[in-house]
């Protein structure tokens, strides 16, 4: 490979990092309250047809430094979408939340730490909020209601600490909010796809012969 | 087509470059020297051929997702 087919690898690379980076910074966490009743099914998206099969060619270092700057600058292309950003914040606050659940299991009172540690961060985020100190929602469960998620608690004095209350704040936040934004980051993910599909078969000729002007090249690398 | 004419259609239809930069780019390609119009030619060639071949898979694995979502609402 050439020093500027290099450089320009390089630069692809940085720039396909860095965007990912900025977008790392940007996952929300959501302010707004979910809509009432059952979360709606995700719309069709139409699909075009598969490609037909491409025979197989031996893979060279300059095919896999091509192929993982493309899965890079994907996910930075996807994660740059606002849909995809919210499923992705939803995405880290069920695992969150499932981990703490878990943890909840453990018996002799360690479980209960982190469940209270996420009912003290619902009131700590709804003060600092409401004294305009943070912007930023922290709360773990922002679709539970600070009473229900006091009041969950109870059944760890009930169950003598061995029912894992956080489970019933984590399930209520994803039925109401985490996985319908998991829902549409998916159906958003296939549309941004697909139409990269149905643009290449659009102009299919064109494409491919553009392609095939560099292609000669390519398969000396 | 030649190889300035290949490289526009190839940013046009870039998956890789966001909107800006395909703006930015299709400005130079005129004053860009045989080198970079290789280069960068190169690099969205196999781009366009990765993204393509990979988004087949992806697609059919995504469909399969939505599925099992579905049933388990």
């Amino acid at each position: 490979m050439s020093k500027k087919s290099r450089l320009v690898f390089d630069l692809a690379n940085s720039l396909s990092s860095r965007a990912i980076l900025q977008n790392m910074e940007k996952f929300p966490s959501s302010h707004e309250k979910p809509p009432a009743g059952p979360p709606p099914l995700p719309e069709p998206v139409p699909v075009p047809p598969p490609l037909p099969e491409r025979p197989e060619m031996p893979e060279t270092e300059s095919s896999r430094q091509s192929r993982n700057i493309v899965r890079e600058s994907k996910w930075a292309r996807l994660a740059a979408d606002k849909d995809i950003q919210e499923g992705l914040g939803a995405l880290a606050r069920t695992a969150a939340n499932a981990g703490i659940s878990l943890a909840d299991l453990m018996p002799a009172g360690i479980g209960e730490i982190g469940s209270w540690g996420a009912d003290a961060l619902k009131w700590t985020n709804w003060i600092l909020r409401g004294l305009g100190l943070i912007e930023k929602n922290i709360d773990l469960t922002p679709s539970v209601s600070k009473m229900t998620a006091t009041g969950s608690e109870a059944f760890e004095f009930i169950s003598l600490g061995l029912m894992p209350s956080h489970a019933i704040e984590t399930l209520l936040q994803l039925k109401r909010e985490d996985l319908p934004k998991i829902r549409k980051m998916i159906v958003r993910i296939k549309k941004i796809l697909a139409e990269e599909q149905a643009d290449y078969l659009n102009n299919k000729r064109e494409i491919d012969d553009a392609m095939e002007a560099f292609n000669n090249h390519d398969d000396h690398e | 087509m030649n190889k300035k004419e290949a490289l526009i259609v190839l940013i046009r239809h870039s998956f890789l470059l966001p909107e800006e930069t395909k703006a930015g780019l299709l400005a130079e390609v005129d004053a860009m020297a045989p080198e970079d119009v290789e280069a960068l030619g190169l690099l969205l060639t196999k781009e366009k051929k990765d993204a393509l071949a990979a988004n087949t898979l992806e697609l059919e694995e995504i469909d399969a997702l939505v599925a099992k979502i579905q049933q388990k609402p």
